[in-house]
């Protein structure tokens, strides 16, 4: 039976934050490196920066930094390389037993081989272009040159004279073609039109141009692959040629010795195909070389990244401490949690061990001021829920966590207006995929939408279930209702009020649809005084009948207001804790007891209300009563069978009295009592400040207030005032006390709270509302799509129809309504829920470690 | 009555659950696992017994359309 009753709520983890030390360390700074690798091991500190005044050149370690930050760049130089020639990298688990002074080395020299050979490349590869543009120019302009030549030998036949003065030894039409000049090149494909009518207008007509395409060749300049054309240009005179030269440059066309003489040409052909050849085996030969280079790269890459990374991140933390003046020991400051304490002095003694330095390192805890940071510790369960919250804002120190509730009030809200249990099914389908395929889709990168999916699987799986649960309360399967917790209660009555029965005395509401009751019997469907509703859920009979809405739509709408009401007395509730925790007793009888009367005295009660029409069935119109409650307390009820609860006027005077009274006393009494303590302080101080300093000194050795600085805050309080009253941040002490801006503060509060009294509960009915649009576009899916396809009595309408179904429900439903609801119970929480008494002002806690250093430098932050 | 029965009946679930917890899987501490139950329990009790209780004296009855 103990066991039993043996709940362990004293300590759960997630309930508050870490306890956080706030310890010295004196490192030997000939172990320092050594010391701070192995506490990046163990990565549970958080060094704070002692040398914020300076610069980050002018701290101790800026120039490894520096040297850090250059090998880091050769290593994305190289993994560029590497990813361009199409390898990856292998991954592997750090050895770290490379020295730093190696590697760098190493690196220099692997960054001047490649980038030599890169060039090499390059130069290689522009020459060998060339070549083969040459003979494309070669193989092209020929042939130009032959149809030319062809074509002046049939002119001449044709005209079947010989000039007179042909001198006797020239082969004809030859000498015709040798006294006009020429030019031939290359040309892009898109820059042929516009070269051509320059060339014209240029030379004034005064020039042939030939061309014809080759289709895609290597730009020996730019090395990228174009459609180009060959030309050929035939001009007259020099000044023309210099002008078409400064045409050819400003078209970017490539230009190419060729000879006239058809002998030379093939001479010249023969020759670039020979050395294209060899040129050919060099280039082989480099890019061989180069792959067995960027091979041995990215076998090594990962291994070298993740190595600098980490050097990096040493230094970086060494320039957090601050030198001593003997320049012998290094002094660092460091957020522990406590419960890591004696691992970090483990790790602490065994690098000693290792680096064999006759100095220890010194530990020793200090007194913080400050808020220490929030560290949580989770799991992949609830780092999902932990996530939400801290979307909103960081915990304080010590602050009660509202994920705990979350965990499951998160996914119960959500289903509340995702109630469905076909789309649970749905649902819990792919989040369950999600959770089985854990550990190979850890591995992978999955893109930001998957990523965020993946990493809400938990969140997903829970409000599938839930959603499961509220489908069957609400009785929908896709918007159908089913009769798994059986038949509709309701029984077929006449107008008169007795039972419809058969000819032989039975009823007949069993027999019979339910729907022949109305059109055949003409009676009415009327739940029997004596029976009890269904066992579970919406009765079926509700689905698609004409007073379905007005009878659903009340339902839901005070379900909200009940949900509402329970979900902000657990978010007051949790305020409760914290007060207790930080012994502000204070805020106690101040805050806490008057919220809990004022949401009570008029939600609560209504809740009530709301309860006790349910049970009764009596017709009281609840919005009268809380409207009349107001305006005219105490009446209102003209007609006696309003009264729900005997004497409902005189309690209603009586909780209006009480929940107005709690408006003043969440205002006045906590800033006055506050100022109170503060002037008797003040008259204290006067009195003998011997006495104070003792005081300050039985504070400082005080343990307890350096676990709870808002305790030592609360203490404050008493002796100098918080700012802003009960805001514990640890200068309590010697703080001004401004009696206005805590009026002012509490000012804010308290309008804050009785107005949200009213406004968040308003707010909860976006469950009823959500709950109800969810419904109605199932309805509207399966009504008018599917069952419209399934009317038309036509096999191709029936596919098409459950196709648009089928996408409707995905799309529609599962995609954008989930999404929809998600962020009302985000809001729900954030707003509602946490506002009663979540502070979120505290920072996370960000140790340094190893381990999370790649997503540290993947977000920029190192 | 039947609100009773349904209410004993997530009474008992809570006490299958709290048992399960206790002396099911490895030592240790377990009061988150308990706080998830007990939250779980009374969110499921309370949704079930809100729409129970909605449905005990309907004010409105179920019409077809003509």
């Amino acid at each position: 039976m103990d066991k039993l009753l043996d709940f362990g709520f004293q300590n759960i983890d997630l309930w508050r934050s870490e306890e956080m030390e706030l310890v010295r360390l004196l490192i030997p700074s000939e172990s320092a490196h050594d010391t701070v690798a192995a506490l990046g091991e163990v990565g549970l500190l958080q060094f704070k920066d002692m040398n914020t005044e300076k610069s980050a050149f002018q701290r101790t370690y800026a120039n490894q930094v520096k040297r850090c930050d250059e090998m880091a760049r050769r290593l994305r130089f190289f993994t560029e390389q590497v990813e361009k020639a199409g390898l990856t990298p292998t991954v592997h688990s750090a050895s770290g037993k490379h020295e730093l002074d190696d590697l760098e080395s190493r690196l220099e020299e692997l960054e001047k081989e490649l980038i030599s050979m890169n060039e090499n490349t390059e130069r290689l590869d522009r020459t060998y272009n060339e070549l083969v543009e040459l003979q494309v120019v070669l193989e092209h302009a020929g042939k130009f040159f032959d149809k030319a030549k062809a074509s002046v030998r049939a002119d001449r036949d044709y005209a079947g004279v010989q000039e007179p003065d042909a001198p006797l030894l020239e082969v004809p039409g030859q000498d015709k073609v040798s006294r006009i000049g020429f030019v031939a090149g290359t040309i892009p494909a898109d820059k042929v039109m516009g070269f051509e009518r320059l060339l014209f207008r240029a030379t004034r007509g005064n020039m042939f141009l030939r061309q014809g395409s080759v289709g895609e060749v290597k730009d020996p300049i730019t090395n990228e692959t174009v459609s180009k054309h060959v030309f050929v240009i035939f001009f007259a005179g020099d000044r023309s040629r210099t002008k078409i030269m400064k045409i050819c440059e400003a078209f970017g066309a490539n230009r190419y010795p060729f000879p006239d003489d058809p002998a030379r040409q093939r001479q010249m052909d023969s020759e670039v195909t020979a050395r294209i050849r060899e040129l050919q085996t060099t280039v082989d030969m480099g890019l061989k070389h180069r792959k067995a280079l960027l091979q041995n790269l990215a076998a090594n890459l990962d291994e070298w990244t993740s190595l600098v990374r980490r050097e990096k991140a040493i230094y970086h933390t060494l320039n957090k401490m601050n030198v001593d003046v003997t320049s012998k020991v290094l002094v660092a400051e460091a957020w522990v949690p406590t419960i890591a304490k004696s691992d970090v002095q483990r790790a602490l003694r065994e690098s000693a061990e290792n680096s064999s330095t006759q100095l220890n390192v010194i530990m020793q805890p200090v007194v913080a001021h400050g808020q220490p940071p929030t560290y949580f510790r989770t799991n992949k369960f609830t780092a999902a829920f932990q996530n939400i919250v801290d979307s909103y804002g960081v915990a304080k120190y010590r602050e009660v966590n509202p994920t705990v509730l979350t965990l499951m009030t998160f996914p119960f809200l959500f289903s509340v207006m995702f109630g469905d249990f076909g789309h649970a099914i749905l649902m819990i389908a792919f989040a369950a995929l999600l959770v089985w395929k854990e550990k190979q889709l850890a591995k992978q990168d999955l893109g930001d939408m998957l990523q965020l999916l993946f990493g809400g699987r938990y969140v997903i799986l829970l409000m599938g279930i839930f959603s499961f649960y509220l489908g069957l309360i609400y009785n929908e399967f896709f918007s159908m209702p089913t009769v798994i917790f059986g038949r509709t209660k309701f029984k077929c009555y006449h107008g008169d009020g007795s039972e419809i029965v058969n000819d032989f005395g039975e009823p007949i509401t069993n027999t019979i649809d339910p729907r022949d009751c109305q059109m055949v019997y003409e009676g009415v469907l009327k739940m029997p005084p004596d029976s009890a509703p269904l066992v579970f859920g919406v009765d079926p009979i509700w689905h698609g009948r004409k007073t379905e809405l007005p009878y659903l739509n009340s339902m839901k709408m005070k379900m909200s207001i009940l949900l509402g009401v329970a979900h902000m007395n657990f978010g007051i509730i949790n305020s409760l804790y914290n007060n207790l925790y930080f012994r502000d007793w204070l805020s106690v009888w101040c805050e806490f007891v008057p919220q809990m009367i004022f949401l009570n005295f008029i939600f609560g009660y209504l809740c009530i209300l709301i309860v006790i029409k349910w049970c009764t069935g009596k017709l009281t119109d609840l919005y009268h009563v809380m409207i009349y409650m107001f305006l005219s307390p105490g009446g209102g009820f003209d007609d006696p069978s309003q009264i729900l609860i005997p004497g409902q006027p005189g309690l209603q005077v009586f909780l209006l009295l009480v929940a107005f009274v709690a408006v003043p006393w969440m205002l006045l009494p906590k800033p006055l009592i506050l100022k109170k303590r503060h002037e008797a302080l003040e008259a204290a101080k006067g009195q003998s400040s011997v006495e104070l300093t003792q005081n300050y000194g039985a504070l400082a050795d005080d343990e307890e207030s350096r676990h709870r600085p808002a305790a030592a805050a609360a203490h404050g309080d008493g002796h100098g005032g918080g700012h802003g009253g009960g805001h514990g941040d640890g200068h309590g002490h010697g703080g001004e006390f401004n009696f206005g801006e805590v009026m002012v503060h509490q000012m804010i509060h308290t309008i804050e709270f009785a107005l949200g009294a009213v406004s968040n509960t308003a707010s909860y009915l976006r469950l009823w509302a959500l709950s109800l649009a969810h419904s109605q576009l199932a309805g509207v899916f399966y009504d008018r799509v599917l069952m419209a396809g399934i009317a038309a009595n036509n096999v191709g309408a029936m596919i098409i129809a459950f196709f648009v179904f089928a996408c409707a429900t995905l799309g529609v439903l599962m995609v954008m309504e989930s999404l929809s609801a998600f962020l009302h119970a985000l809001r729900l929480h954030w707003v509602e829920y946490q506002n009663k008494f979540y502070k979120g002002d505290g920072y996370k806690f960000m140790p340094f470690s190893f381990a999370t250093l790649k997503q540290l430098e993947d977000a920029g932050q190192l | 009555m039947g609100f009773w029965l349904g209410t004993l009946v997530f009474f008992l679930i809570q006490i299958v659950a709290t048992a399960t917890i206790n002396f099911v899987g490895k030592p240790g501490n377990k009061g988150l696992t308990h706080i998830m139950a007990f939250t779980t329990v009374f969110q499921l009790w309370f949704i079930w017994a809100i729409i129970y209780m909605a449905q005990m004296n309907p004010l409105i009855n179920p019409e077809y359309k003509e």
